[in-house]
C-alpha cells in the first residue's frame, strides 16, 4: 500500500503548469437568433487559428446578458481599429471588448478546471495521463513487483556500501519475460568518477548482449549479468542496447546518466529518492526533454522511505 | 582569443576531423575526439557505440579512458591532468559527456559543429554551464565552437545517408521476418 501512495509519475511540465491566458476581442450577440449566421461570418472573416481548443461562443454568466463571441486575436497596437472593421461587416454584433481566455488546450481535468473559469474550452482528456495523475496507472500485481524490483536495488545498494561505495544500487529488468538483465551499485569510490551506478548498468546490459566495455574487479562480486549462451545470442539479435527494458534505481540519476538512458532507449525508469543535481524531475526533465529523440515514463518515490534511510547521512 | 591559440585549436581540430573519418570508415557514428595537454595528445577516441553494445561509448567517453590509462602508466595526478587539458571534439559534446567532462574536471572543450539532437553545450540543453550542478558534477567548463563546423556535418551526413547497421529493423521490416519465420533456420 505503502509503495500505491509514494510512486510517482514525473510528468512533463506541460501537464502541470498553471494555465496561461491571453487577450482577445469578444462582442456581445444581441439576438440569439442571429448566432449561427454570424458563426458563419466569424470563423470565414477571423478564424480562430491558434487558438482552436476555445468555444466560439458563451453564454453570460448573468442571467438575462446576451451570448458573448470570441472575434479576434489582438495583434498589435492597431488591432481595436482592425477588429471594429470586422465587427462593422457582421450584422447583430456589439461593440468589441477585451478578454481574457487560456492561450493553450487543457491538458488534464485539473488545467481544464482553471480554463473554464476564464473561457469554456474543448477537452480531450488523455486517458494515460489521467490514470497516472490519480494514480490508478499500476495494478496492485504490478505495484507489488515493482516494489520487489525496488527492494533488490536497495539491497544492492547495501552490497555496495559494504564495499565502500556510495549507496546506490540499480537494477535492469525486462518487464515481459521478468528476466533481470543487470544487477549494479555506484562504484565512484573505486577511482573512476563516471562509474555511477546507471553507467555500470548499462554496461552490464551490454555484456549481456556480448559487448560491455569495462572488466569489474571481482571484489564487487554482487554485480551481475543475464548470461546467455552463445545460440541464444544470436537468436536474440532484436535486442537493441536497453529497449524495452525497465530501469529501478535507489536514487534519481543525474544528467549523465539521464542521457546515457536516453541513448541506450531504456523502456521506464522507477526510482526511490530525489536528487538535487538529479536529471529526472529536479535539475531537468531530460526524459521528456523537446528535441532528444528517446523519451520514457519515470515514475519517483518508489519505496522512498526505505531509499532515503541510504542518503539521510549524506 | 589569442591569435596563437586559435592556430593551435585548428591545428587540433584537424586532428580531430580524421578521427572521425576513421571511425565512418568502421560505421561508427563519425565523431572524432582528442584530450590535448600542454602540447601533447594524451587521449584520442572515436565512437564505439556500435562495436560493444553501448550507447554511452562516445568519443569523449573513450579519450577520458585514454587518459586514464596514460596516468597509470606515467604515474600522473588524474585530477591535475585533466584540470590542465583541453578537449577538441567535431560535434558538440552531448549531455551525457557534457556531465561526464565536468566531473573530469576539464576547464575548456572545443568543438566544431552544434548537436541539434543531444548537444548538451547549449543545443538541448546547457550541462556545461548550469551553475546548479556544480555540487554534484563539479565546475563548468568553457567551450569555443565553430572550428571545421562544415566538414564535421559533412561527415555525419555521410554517415546517416548510409544505415547505422546496429540500429533496430523497422516495424514493417520486423514483420516480414516474423511472416516468414518456418523459412528461416
Amino acid at each position: 500500500m505503502t509503495a500505491k501512495a509514494r510512486l510517482e509519475a514525473v510528468l512533463a511540465d506541460k501537464f502541470i503548469q498553471n494555465v496561461d491566458t491571453c487577450d482577445v476581442f469578444i462582442a456581445n450577440i444581441a439576438d440569439k437568433k442571429q448566432t449561427s449566421r454570424i458563426m458563419r461570418q466569424l470563423s470565414e472573416l477571423c478564424p480562430l487559428e491558434k487558438l482552436q481548443h476555445l468555444k466560439r461562443i458563451r453564454a453570460s454568466t448573468e442571467k438575462g446578458m446576451p451570448l458573448q463571441i470570441v472575434v479576434h486575436k489582438p495583434i498589435g497596437p492597431d488591432s481595436y481599429q482592425a477588429v471594429l472593421e470586422i465587427v462593422k461587416t457582421v450584422e447583430g454584433l456589439g461593440k468589441p471588448y477585451l478578454a481574457k481566455v487560456p492561450s493553450t488546450p487543457p491538458l488534464t481535468r485539473l488545467q481544464y478546471n482553471e480554463a473554464v473559469k476564464y473561457w469554456p474550452v474543448n477537452f480531450h482528456e488523455d486517458k494515460e495521463i489521467a490514470s497516472m495523475i490519480s494514480g490508478k496507472y499500476f495494478t496492485d500485481p504490478e505495484l507489488l513487483e515493482i516494489k520487489q524490483f525496488m527492494k533488490m536495488a536497495i539491497k544492492l545498494a547495501h552490497a555496495g556500501k559494504t564495499r565502500d561505495q556510495i549507496p546506490i544500487g540499480a537494477v535492469v529488468v525486462n518487464p515481459i519475460s521478468k528476466e533481470i538483465i543487470a544487477e549494479a551499485y555506484d562504484l565512484r569510490q573505486a577511482g573512476y568518477a563516471l562509474q555511477h551506478a546507471v553507467m555500470v548498468a548499462v554496461d552490464l546490459v551490454a555484456h549481456s548482449q556480448g559487448g560491455g566495455m569495462w572488466n569489474f574487479d571481482e571484489i564487487f562480486c554482487e554485480l551481475r549479468h543475464l548470461k546467455r549462451s552463445a545460440t541464444e545470442n544470436t537468436e536474440s539479435s532484436s535486442e537493441y542496447l536497453c529497449t524495452g527494458y525497465d530501469l529501478y534505481v535507489t536514487q534519481e540519476p543525474c544528467v549523465m546518466c539521464s542521457m546515457a538512458l536516453v541513448h541506450s532507449r531504456i523502456g521506464r525508469v522507477f526510482y526511490g529518492s530525489s536528487n538535487s543535481g538529479g536529471a529526472l524531475g529536479s535539475s531537468y526533465k531530460v526524459h521528456c526533454q523537446s528535441g532528444f529523440n528517446h523519451h520514457f515514463l519515470v515514475f519517483k518515490g518508489c519505496l522512498q522511505e526505505q531509499t532515503d534511510k541510504l542518503y539521510d547521512d549524506s | 582569443m589569442h591569435q596563437e591559440d586559435e592556430s593551435h585549436h585548428i591545428v587540433w581540430m584537424k586532428t580531430a576531423l580524421c578521427l572521425a573519418q576513421k571511425a565512418l570508415e568502421q560505421q561508427e557514428v563519425p565523431v572524432g575526439c582528442l584530450i590535448v595537454n600542454k602540447d601533447r595528445i594524451i587521449g584520442t577516441g572515436g565512437n564505439e557505440v556500435n562495436r560493444t553494445k553501448n550507447a554511452t561509448r562516445h568519443a569523449e567517453i573513450i579519450a577520458i579512458e585514454e587518459v586514464r590509462d596514460l596516468c597509470r602508466r606515467e604515474c600522473l595526478v588524474e585530477r591535475d591532468v585533466f584540470s590542465t587539458s583541453i578537449l577538441y571534439v567535431t560535434v558538440e559534446p552531448c549531455a551525457m559527456c557534457a556531465g561526464a567532462l565536468r566531473q573530469m574536471g576539464l576547464p575548456l572543450v572545443v568543438y566544431g559543429c552544434d548537436n541539434d539532437r543531444f548537444g548538451g553545450c547549449g543545443s538541448v540543453i546547457d550541462v556545461a554551464s548550469n551553475p546548479a550542478l556544480t555540487d554534484s558534477l563539479g565546475p563548468c567548463f568553457d567551450t569555443i565552437k565553430g572550428i571545421f563546423s562544415n566538414e564535421a556535418v559533412d561527415l555525419l551526413k555521410n554517415f546517416y545517408k548510409g544505415e547505422n547497421p546496429n540500429a533496430p529493423n523497422s516495424k514493417r521490416k520486423l514483420k516480414v521476418v516474423e511472416g516468414q519465420e518456418s523459412n528461416h533456420k
